[in-house]
């Protein structure tokens, strides 16, 4: 193998040592994280985040050994707290699915600094939300019993016409094609990286890199898949979470029985995972001096979406009064009124507030350019995300048909640890994400250093 | 692969496609071409055959689709039908979720492996090809060439015979 190194017989033209350098610049600024030693502050945060996982990892080691009656979990009340971790989980995961894919087929440039991130918060909040479901079973090593697998009990299969069985589909799909989309994406990465590493790095990013030599018929190719699963993805972002609504819009339990469901869950998904994006981003172009990367136009953008599915969301609950009160169903205006006025009210009005009111300030572009605004906008979002799934959920159940079946619930402390240690795990994925990888696309950030300098060339 | 073969080496995307253009308006064969990112329009000038990651996908979208109907079909009304308070065994409407997202997984997966196969992706220790020059920061031009120095190729950049 010969190599074609000989220095050029002439210089191409004079933006050449430009666009050279720029090229070089997107590896070093980059791949620099992936390459070197960990930043400044990255243990802090890392073992802060270890700790909030070994809090999970004790609680559930607990619950898994004492049973499932370590739960605040009662008769009526039986999808209290884990279901609530699960639902709220995967619509932080739906953002990411957004920007990487519909955002890609409507050709949104911006989207290129901020998509790896969001990509990969994707997988690790799908992970975080899978977690419940299985520990919810009370028996988890029987999980495989989810899937029509051939089996000695008759066989028995699993109901297909059970949204719950529906949900492991759309769940384990919507994990299956996240992970490839975000692999694929990295493959020119793990090339570049593999050629600028030395030692078992280089070892392990040339293992990963598949292979990856930059040949353009590959690229082209390359391309047409991406495009093909972002097709795909775009269809699962509309899927993935009206299917977590059927699990209860196909119940006949007040409250959860509404048709408008499929898209309330997904607007209010985008929502809390926009959210989740924006406080990562806005610590992380601190942290990392990505400020060229992740420009604040990018957050601007982002905080708009929040601010659009924000209304769409306020309308959803419009629509949700307006419907049980012109219905003139009983129950469904009982739960209502218990909503608003009963022992969980002031969760429903901190819910309105965190998710309809007080994202209303980015409105104004002075509130969408100050960056802690926006960071403590971002996490009262989530909370109120939080919130509203605590409130279908638990608000539903505490009042059923049955008024003897009526209880409070009260999450235990082994049930606030699960959900602390769910935290742990997703910050311990990302920071580990952020010390190993390239958080911006190094291939896409060159591509797109392309572009701008065609328009500065005009 | 055996033969004679050119590799050259540009700093800048607008001088390989202008290096490929003469090149192929003199009649050589472009064998193919690296570089950093995807450059629009390369195909066409390269004369590359259209992909079939396409037809994969949909090959595997057909297969997750008609494959999960029948799963369901099968498992609800053959192997083991169940009378739940006299509902239907063959509940259609209900399989058309999982129906959904096995098309969508099987589309994906005849994408994504399709798009591996074809490149001749796969996991090695010794990276082939142009290891040592892999393009992170510049492009590089790959044309057949019929003998060890053919001296008719318009190319007068940086470059130099290779044996492959």
């Amino acid at each position: 193998m010969s190599m074609a190194t000989d220095p050029p017989a002439r210089m191409p033209e004079a933006s050449a040592s430009s666009e050279q350098g720029a090229l070089t610049r997107a590896m070093t600024d980059l791949g620099g994280a992936a390459l070197g030693r960990p930043l400044r502050g990255w243990w802090a945060c890392f073992a802060v985040a270890v700790l909030a996982l070994a809090v999970g990892v004790v609680a559930v080691t607990y619950q898994l050994r004492t049973g499932i009656g370590t739960w605040g979990l009662n008769r009526s009340v039986g999808w209290a707290y884990d279901i609530t971790n699960f639902v709220f989980w995967i619509g932080v995961g739906h953002a990411g699915t957004l920007i990487s894919a519909i955002l890609l087929l409507f050709r949104q440039r911006w989207r290129a600094g901020v998509s790896r991130a969001a990509e990969t918060m994707t997988i690790i909040a799908i992970v975080c939300a899978a977690i419940f479901p299985v520990i919810h079973l009370g028996r988890p090593w029987l999980m495989l019993w989810v899937l029509p697998l051939p089996n000695s009990r008759g066989p028995l299969w699993v109901n297909f016409s059970s949204p719950l069985t529906w949900d492991v589909f759309a769940i384990l799909t919507y994990f299956v094609v996240s992970l490839l989309f975000w692999y694929l994406g990295l493959l020119p990465d793990f090339a570049s990286l593999s050629h600028a590493a030395t030692g078992w790095r280089r070892r392990v990013f040339g293992l990963l890199s598949l292979g990856w030599n930059g040949s353009l018929r590959t690229w082209a190719r390359y391309e047409r898949t991406c495009l093909l699963l972002a097709g795909l993805a775009t269809a699962l972002v509309i899927s993935v979470h009206s299917v977590v609504s059927f699990d209860f819009a196909a119940s006949l339990v007040p409250g959860w029985h509404t048709t408008i469901f499929p898209p309330y869950f997904v607007v209010g998904a985008i929502f809390s995972g926009m959210a989740m994006v924006l406080a990562l981003l806005v610590v992380m172009r601190r942290a990392m001096a990505l400020q060229s990367y992740v420009t604040l136009q990018q957050l601007d953008a982002m905080c708009k979406i929040m601010l659009a599915t924000s209304g769409l969301l306020g309308l959803a609950y419009l629509i949700e009064t307006m419907t049980a009160l012109y219905g003139n169903h009983g129950p469904d205006r009982f739960m209502l009124m218990l909503r608003m006025q009963g022992p969980l009210a002031a969760y429903y009005w901190a819910m309105i507030a965190c998710n309809v009111l007080v994202p209303q300030l980015l409105w104004s572009g002075r509130v969408r350019r100050n960056r802690p605004l926006v960071f403590a906008i971002a996490l009262l979002a989530l909370a109120g995300m939080w919130l509203e799934r605590f409130l279908i959920i638990v608000g539903s159940l505490q009042r059923d048909f049955l008024p003897s079946g009526w209880v409070d619930y009260l999450p235990t402390r082994i049930e606030v640890a699960t959900l602390v240690g769910s935290f742990g795990l997703f910050l311990v994925c990302f920071l580990l994400f952020c010390r190993w990888l390239p958080v911006v696309s190094i291939a896409e950030s060159r591509a797109g250093h392309r572009t701008r300098l065609r328009v500065a060339d005009r | 692969m055996s033969g004679h073969g050119l590799l050259a080496t540009f700093e800048t995307e607008a001088a390989l496609v202008e290096a490929a253009r003469a090149v192929d308006s003199a009649g050589h064969a472009i064998v193919d071409a690296y570089a950093p990112y995807s450059i629009e329009g390369w195909p066409a000038l390269a004369h590359a055959e259209a992909s079939r990651v396409g037809w994969a996908c949909l090959s595997g979208g057909v297969l997750g689709a008609v494959g999960g109907l029948t799963l369901q079909a099968w498992t609800s009304a053959v192997s083991w039908p169940l009378d739940i308070g006299g509902k239907p065994v063959l509940a259609w409407l209900a399989f058309i979720p999982v129906a959904f997202e096995l098309m969508v997984l099987g589309a994906a997966a005849g994408a994504g492996l399709s798009f591996l196969i074809l490149s001749r992706l796969r996991p090695r220790w010794r990276q082939p090809g142009l290891r040592d020059t892999w393009p992170h920061d510049r492009f590089v031009l790959e044309v057949a060439a019929a003998g060890k120095c053919d001296s008719k190729l318009p190319i007068r950049c940086c470059a130099r015979w290779v044996r492959w």
